[in-house]
Parts: C-alpha cells; structure tokens; sequence
C-alpha cells in the first residue's frame, strides 16, 4: 500500500510547482513579448520556482523548530552517576524520567540481560529495596546531549525493557540494535551572520558537543535473587 | 552627425535598457552557475556528529554559502566581459559617449547584482524544498531571523555582489588599455594569491575593514564608497582608451 504522505504528495507537490511556473511564463510571455524569446525563460523561470518554493515551505511549514540552550542551563545538569554510585537513587529529579516500565514477578530468581549485550546506550544499575516484594521497577534516566547548544536527546529512541520468562531483557532501539539519527539544518549564510553574529555551525558558545548521562535502573525487592548476565555489565547501585 | 539633442540621462536609460536586454544572456550562466552550487549542497556543507554506544547522531548543516560564492565569481567574469571590445562597441548603436556608456554599466552592474543577490538569497528556499521531497527532517532555528536583521543580511548580499562586480569592471577597463595588460594583470593577480602573506597587517586591515565589520550602516557605507570611488576610477581610466577604430 502506498503512503500518500510520504510518497505520492512530493511528488505531487513537485508537479504542480513545475507545471504552475511553466503555465506563468507562457501567460507572461503573452504579455511581455520580450519573453518570447526562449532564452530569455530561464532566469524567471527560476525566479519564480525560487518564489513557489518559498510559498509551498511557508503554507505547509514542515519543519520543526528546535530549542537552542543558555550555556548555564547546559553545563547544569547533575550527574546521574554520582547518584547511582552514591546510592541516592530517590534524589534524582523526576524531569530526568525519560520512561518508565513496571512488572510483577513472583518467582524467586530474576534473570537481568541487555540485547545486544555489547553496547547498550546506557548503563544499567540495579537496587535492591526492601518492601517492593515481587514488583520490578525500571526507570531510564537521561540527562540532554548538546550538540552546537541544541538539545538532541528528543530525536534519540529510548531502549525498550521486557519481562519474560523470568528474563528481564533491555532492548537497545533501532535496527540490529544500532539507531542512527540523522537531522538536519539550514544555517544562514556568511553575509547575514556577519551582521548576527552568529557562525556557520553553532555560536560561540555551543560549537561543542556536550553528552548527557544516560542509565537504566532496575529496581526489586531485597529478596530476589539476582542472574545477572556478565557480558551486559550491570552494576549495583552503592557499589 | 546626428541632428538629435539627447540628455545624457535619457542616453543614458535608453543605453541601460537596450543593454538590460542585450545582456540577457549572462542570466542563464549565473542560473546554472546557482543551480550547480545548490546541487553541491545535496549531502550538506557541513557535519557534525556524534555516538555513544550503539546510537550514533549526526547533524548535516545547509547553507547558501556556496550558491553567494559561485554568484560572486560569476559578478566578477561578467563584469570583466561587458568591458571586452564586442561588448562596447554595442554602444555605438547610439549617439554615446564614455560617460554614458560607464552609466549604463554600472546601472546595468547594479541591476544583475541586486537580481543576483536576491536569486543567491532566494536559493535557501529550494534547497529545503529538495530536502523536504527527499523526506529528511529539517530543523529550523530557534531564533529565527527578525526582518531587520533579514532585509540587512539580503541587502549585505546584493552589495557584496556589487562590490565584486565593480573590483571586475575595474580590472576589465585596466585590461583594455593595452594589449600586454590582458596578459600582465591576470599574471599579476595569480602571482599575489600566490606569493603574498595574507597574514600581512595591511590585508588583514583590509579583510577587518570590509568583513568583519557587523555594523550593517558602516558595511554599507563602506561597500558603496569604494564602488563610487573605483566607477570615479573607471571613467579616469576608460578616458584614456583609444577612441573606436
């Protein structure tokens, strides 16, 4: 089945926007008898393909608008490791919640892996807490990644967690468990920045890379016993 | 001898109109000389990435810095062409003189830059129609341009086209005074970009003075003085070609 959006309306969009601009000229060339003259099309042909294509971007507006950050703001997010390792789990702000899955698990032995196990996009802790019984908490943490001072962690899918047959197994997102995000960005150019201030890639301030925290916590009652598997590299939190 | 008495501003508008539509042409090689820049800028024109563990994340970055780039070598070629001697001799289709003539090709040079440099601005909006057909996700800035800083950067464009248009109109005039200068200045020139330290305090002096500048009044006044000064030169200079043969 074919995706109108994604597919067929371009495409469409593309007809139209040739076909319009040739159907101006011929009208214009009515008129303007200097027109005529074929080698005289090319530049308002393009001037106003230039111009309907101003227009379609305006009315359609597909792009989406991204928040630049204050470098204050960037350099003053808290360490999630520095909690884990502490073993103040319960003081990281909420905000830093990027989701959060809940299971029941009666048995007593807990199997505890990743997939792929080799690299997982955060690091995964485990707290045993007394009084949760047979419930299982997980909770991913995240903390911004900046890149130029735009905040990027929207465009990156969250792992996904799973309980099944005793086996709770972290899933990294994306093909083979690799994700690979592209975005893109028009920057002005070198004429308009001179005045702005601004520079081709990034400001003054943002030309950097600054990468967030990203960790797992699984969190299960004191009883459980606990098969962790080696090759995923689970730590206990206050350890 | 002609009988009619023509102002020198009329000569002058009916010289610009005819060469508006005699010069028609340069258009088509400024369009496809845009359009090769915007299909440079395909992939992008810069990158920045970054991966953690099995997520990798890059941001292509777009800009119309290459279709401005190409439009000011184009200004410059173009410029240097309308002074070759086929070019000139078209004037003498009317009752002319030098001062006319340097007129209405600086009226013309002043036209082909602002269409330039509105086209090299405009480009931005076909090159994000190309990305949005391809299905790419484009982000838009978070501070978006006001109108001030919009008219000014888009003005700053049609100047720089100018200034580059008038330094070539220069060079042209120079080269029709003697024939050994169509060989000795393009000679000249490629041995300085070759030999001359651009660290050098006068150039960087010079480089501040135009580009650095980010008072958009000052870069103006500054880009149109030294177009005024270099025409003031031009018709000094194009005074002392040997009259029409």
């Amino acid at each position: 089945m074919i995706n109108f959006d994604i597919v067929l309306f371009p495409i469409l969009l593309l007809a139209i926007i040739i076909g319009g601009v040739v159907l101006l000229i011929k009208f214009s060339s009515k008129q303007f008898p200097a027109l005529r003259r074929k080698e005289r099309w090319l530049l308002p042909l393009y001037g106003a393909v230039l111009i309907a294509c101003g227009i379609v971007l305006a009315i359609l507006d597909p792009f989406e608008e991204h928040s630049a950050s204050g470098e204050g703001e960037r350099r003053d997010f808290i360490s999630l490791y520095d909690h884990m390792y502490s073993g103040n789990t319960e003081g990281i702000d909420a905000e830093y919640i990027r989701k959060d899955w809940e299971f029941t698990y009666s048995e007593k032995v807990l199997q505890i892996t990743s997939s792929p196990s080799e690299e997982l996009m955060a690091s995964i802790f485990v707290e045993k807490v007394a009084g949760l019984g047979d419930e299982i908490e997980v909770i991913y943490y995240e903390t911004p990644l900046y890149m130029n001072g735009e905040d990027m962690s929207g465009y990156i899918h969250p792992p996904d967690v799973t309980l099944s047959d005793g086996v709770v197994n972290i899933l990294n997102p994306g093909e083979n468990g690799y994700q690979e995000v592209e975005l893109n960005m028009l920057r002005d150019p070198f004429t308009f920045n001179q005045f702005t201030g601004r520079t081709f890639m990034g400001d003054e301030n943002g030309s950097t890379i600054i990468h967030g925290e990203n960790v797992i916590l699984i969190r299960v009652g004191e009883e459980k016993t606990l098969d962790l598997d080696p090759d995923s590299y689970i730590e206990y939190v206050n350890e | 001898m002609s009988l009619n008495k023509m102002s020198l501003g009329r000569l002058v508008g009916e010289q610009y109109l005819f060469k508006w539509k005699a010069f028609a042409g340069v258009f088509n090689s400024m369009v496809a000389l845009q359009l090769l820049a915007i299909v440079f800028t395909w992939g992008g024109t810069g990158m920045h990435g970054t991966s953690m563990g099995n997520v990798s994340l890059w941001m292509n970055y777009y800009s119309t810095d290459g279709v401005i780039g190409l439009t000011l070598v184009w200004v410059f070629f173009t410029s240097i062409l309308i002074t070759t001697k086929s070019y000139r001799n078209d004037d003498y289709l009317f009752i002319t003189n030098r001062l006319s003539s340097n007129l209405a090709n600086m009226a013309f040079l002043l036209s082909a830059s602002t269409v330039a440099g509105l086209t090299a601005v405009f480009s931005q909006y076909l090159i994000q129609m190309i990305q949005y057909l391809r299905g790419n996700t484009f982000l838009t800035e978070a501070l978006p341009l006001t109108t001030g800083e919009w008219l000014s950067g888009t003005a700053a464009t049609i100047l720089y086209v100018l200034f580059i248009g008038t330094i070539g109109y220069f060079i042209g005039n120079v080269v029709q005074l003697h024939r050994m200068l169509i060989i000795i200045v393009p000679v000249g020139l490629l041995g300085f970009l070759f030999i001359y330290d651009f660290n050098e305090p006068g150039f960087v002096s010079l480089y501040e003075f135009y580009f650095r500048e980010t008072a958009f009044g000052l870069f103006a006044v500054k880009i149109i003085g030294t177009v005024f000064l270099l025409f003031l030169a031009n018709i000094l200079v194009s005074n002392r070609q040997e009259v029409r043969k």
